[in-house]
């Protein structure tokens, strides 16, 4: 293992973990702004977290061993998986544990954990959330996948990093069967993140709600793990987003310590628009109801497929 | 209802071996992929290709730049959960103050509020809804004794497999009906054979 690789990996868990709640703040500052409102703070979550983690932990009476450990694993998996995305460089020493698959593999690891839990108090709230969740999940998954797969097709490699570094040096890198892929990808954000057309993350409505009828009986630092995981979901979602189909900027093979110096601000850039953009796609669509859900998904589904399908069959 | 108890030790073992297959072949695939490999070459014709990759890490083809190694990815996904769990104990304290679960503000919970395995399966059920064909009893939410009942069975049964087994069967009656159950019939039966295989033999 090469300095460089020691360091690229370091920065790149480093910076998941230290900016993924102001990329969440900055996407609510932007949805405040566009909504009219007065926006919070960019570092609100940071508070947030903070407080909480200074809280008296309240637990249910009969919640089991499973609940207490099930936010470190939720956060464990999301830092684990961000030290897999390529958000500043390729070169990834851990990558060899895991591809791209194995990648999506652990957001479902995290995912039923998260659901176990919710599932652990026997509350309606917990339950319903969690089967919520897995609907999402199970209809997500393979729409994801096949994202992946369209990429991997073109980079002949399920590796992240190597799909990445290989979109980001061709000399011209544009695929129409990737526009239609990053359309899926979009939708699949959205809806793994719980945001607005899936579920809405501010909302205490019962008959909304999705992942926060899942945290419902979290509190102190169980619920800031939770929380910080949440965020490091939208980060990752997003960082895979760039692997994927805005690769440029990021310090490719060759490039040394500066090009990873000089990948910082272009990955602050990246974010800075996504998360705008994010903000306004949620201000402009209304909340869908549950069950129409899998339309949604099945949209994102059939755009992957079919970027798949102009991938072979007109090998652009 | 009264009579409901949690699963005993051999159901939990029943589903717990299951579960420890799929743990076992998340971490070592290696191995299965290995036993695999004569009969994906007996099927196919095609060998999958030998990587010369250790017994740790899954190579699906060699050169290229992809590759998982579950024991890696459990070992690293472990360190960072308790080095997590020791980082929050360290610099937070670790006080936990037991209290009921919030009830929705209904005052006491009860065994209606409960959901079960059934409803957890509810979504599923209702996206897949055009291939299953559902009957539902609601209750209403006056009831006094409440009754929930949903029957689900398999419409492709209803329209493929029903329509085969009865032509199956009607075929096996007029079978049936040759078959007599008297040795003289039989008899008979051998007897014309014989005449009509000598008929076309000369």
């Amino acid at each position: 293992m090469k300095p460089i690789e020691i360091l690229t990996q370091g920065l790149e868990l480093l910076a998941a973990l230290a900016a993924a709640p102001l990329f969440l703040g900055w996407v609510n500052q932007c949805r405040a702004w566009l909504q009219n409102r007065r926006a919070p703070s960019v570092w609100l979550p940071y508070r947030g977290i903070r407080k909480l983690f200074h809280k008296d932990a309240v637990i249910a009476e009969n919640a089991s061993p499973l609940f207490r450990a099930a936010p470190y694993i939720v956060f464990g998996a999301m830092l684990v998986a961000a030290g897999i995305i390529p958000s500043m460089g390729t070169r990834l020493p851990f990558t060899i544990a895991a591809d791209a698959i194995a990648l999506v593999g652990l957001l479902a690891t995290a995912r039923v954990f998260q659901s176990l839990a919710a599932m652990d108090i026997g509350t309606a709230f917990g339950t319903l959330g969690a089967r919520r969740e897995m609907m999402v999940g199970f209809l997500a998954e393979p729409a994801l996948l096949m994202v992946i797969f369209v990429a991997s097709i073109i980079s002949a490699t399920t590796a992240l990093p190597a799909i990445a570094e290989n979109l980001a040096t061709q000399t011209l890198g544009l695929y129409p069967s990737l526009a239609f892929t990053a359309i899926a990808f979009t939708l699949i954000l959205l809806a793994e993140n719980a945001r607005i057309p899936i579920d809405n993350p501010a909302t205490h409505l019962e008959l909304t709600m999705i992942h926060e009828a899942m945290v419902l009986e979290y509190s102190a630092r169980h619920l800031a793990l939770m929380e910080w995981a949440t965020s490091l979901k939208l980060f990752n979602y997003a960082c895979i987003g760039f692997a994927l189909f805005l690769p440029w900027g990021i310090s490719t093979g060759t490039g040394g310590p500066l090009s990873l110096v000089a990948s910082i601000p272009v990955l602050a850039a990246k974010l800075t628009v996504t998360g705008a953009v994010l903000a306004f796609i949620e201000t402009i669509s209304a909340k869908l109801r549950v069950f129409r859900a899998p339309e949604f998904l099945a949209i994102a589904f059939m755009l992957a497929v079919l970027g798949l399908l102009v991938h072979l069959l007109l090998g652009a | 209802m009264e009579r409901a108890h949690d699963a005993g030790v051999l159901e939990r073992i029943g589903l717990a071996w299951l579960a420890l297959g799929c743990v076992l072949l998340g971490l070592l695939p290696a191995y299965v992929i290995d036993a695999l490999r004569t009969v994906v070459a007996q099927f196919s014709g095609v060998s999958l290709p030998r990587t010369g990759a250790p017994w740790w890490l899954l190579v699906p083809l060699a050169g290229r730049q992809a590759s998982y190694s579950a024991p890696v990815l459990l070992i690293a996904l472990t360190s960072v959960v308790l080095l997590t769990v020791l980082l929050v104990r360290r610099f937070y304290h670790h006080r936990v103050r037991r209290a009921a679960a919030w009830d929705g503000g209904f005052g006491r919970m009860n065994a209606r509020m409960q959901d079960t395995a059934e409803g957890f399966g509810q979504p599923i059920r209702h996206i897949f809804g055009a291939l299953f064909a559902v009957r539902r009893e609601l209750p209403s939410a006056f009831d006094s004794a409440p009754r929930y009942r949903v029957v689900v069975s398999d419409r492709i049964w209803q329209w493929l497999y029903v329509p085969l087994g009865t032509l199956v069967l009607r075929t096996a009656d007029t079978f049936a009906w040759v078959q007599q159950g008297r040795i003289s019939t039989y008899l008979t039966y051998s007897f014309t054979t014989l005449v009509v295989l000598l008929a076309l033999m000369l």
